[in-house]
């Protein structure tokens, strides 16, 4: 793997590895949570 | 009468999935540009590639400690004071540390591709460095068990604190003598290093990846904004439980 690659790879990953992270989490929460009357914790 | 919303920002689905389709296009496009579709550079051959990413990343790591400098200085201003700004800052924080890492990273590629090391110290270097540390022990500090105002006011006082160390980041290449190039898309008379199909290139990557930041910020403020309600509903399950345990308690103490 060229240094090129790595770069694109480091980034990506990470990016990605990040955003799955945060959107676990507000999964979880919205799941855990009670809808609450006009808020969009369902969505 | 028309309900108000559970959070006044940044709750808009079909907004925010918008923004993540335009974000993920954009990024697949900057991606396949850098690697196949720009020419390798004249001096630098195929490394110059990584100049597609790494000034990109630097940015939005800047842009977000930005933001989350001035969300602090509204949380501070009584005239504005809302817990809103404080999520945003948390937010936008741990956005640009990530970020940031990043910028650590891909300079730490670029520079033993060029240099032949990995790490060396270096103004430009150390100062992001510093940065890095500075805004990871911000967000030790928001874990810290604490009342939610005073935690709010300390944690914006210690983002504008780090907030300093921003410019001198920036600057450091022109205030110090270094290893790393003074400017990578703009020379100090602020004429452009870079032209043609490259210089497109690299425009495209500052949009993409601040795309990527507005929808990451997006999503990171909601669950800023749920994990302050799972909070208060634990706070409210524990003085309901301590209002039926008490009279318990009472009663035992009464019949001793």
């Amino acid at each position: 793997m060229s240094y090129v690659d790595a770069g694109y790879s480091v980034v990506l990953v990470t990016l990605a590895a990040y955003s799955a992270w945060v959107m676990r989490r507000r999964r979880i929460l919205t799941r855990v949570l009670p809808a609450k009357p006009g808020g969009s914790e369902g969505q | 009468m028309k309900q108000p919303r559970s959070t006044p920002i940044l709750s808009g689905s079909s907004a925010r999935r918008g923004l993540g389709v335009l974000a993920l296009a954009s990024v697949a496009a900057t991606v396949w540009l850098g690697l196949w579709g720009t020419p390798p550079g004249l001096n630098m051959g195929q490394r110059v590639r990584l100049l597609y990413i790494h000034p990109p990343v630097a940015w939005v790591a800047y842009l977000a400690f930005g933001v989350s400098a001035v969300a602090s200085v509204l949380y501070l201003w009584r005239r504005s004071r809302s817990l809103v700004w404080d999520r945003l800052a948390v937010a936008s924080a741990e956005v640009g540390v990530v970020f940031c890492g990043l910028t650590l990273l891909t300079g730490a590629i670029w520079g033993k591709a060029t240099w032949g090391v990995w790490w060396t110290w270096d103004a430009r270097l150390d100062s992001t460095a510093l940065l890095f540390v500075c805004y990871v022990a911000y967000l030790v500090l928001r874990r810290f068990p604490a009342q939610r105002e005073p935690r709010a006011r300390r944690c914006a006082m210690v983002a504008l604190v780090s907030f300093v160390l921003v410019p001198v980041s920036y600057m450091s290449v022109y205030w110090f003598k270094t290893l790393h190039q003074p400017g990578t898309v703009l020379d100090p008379q602020r004429q452009l290093n870079v032209h043609g199909i490259m210089a497109w290139t690299l425009l495209l990557g500052f949009c993409a990846l601040t795309l990527v930041y507005g929808w990451m910020v997006a999503h990171r403020y909601r669950v800023e904004f749920l994990e302050e309600r799972l909070e208060d509903e634990a706070m409210d399950l524990a003085l309901a439980a301590l209002g039926e345990v008490a009279p318990v308690q009472a009663q035992e103490v009464a019949a001793r």
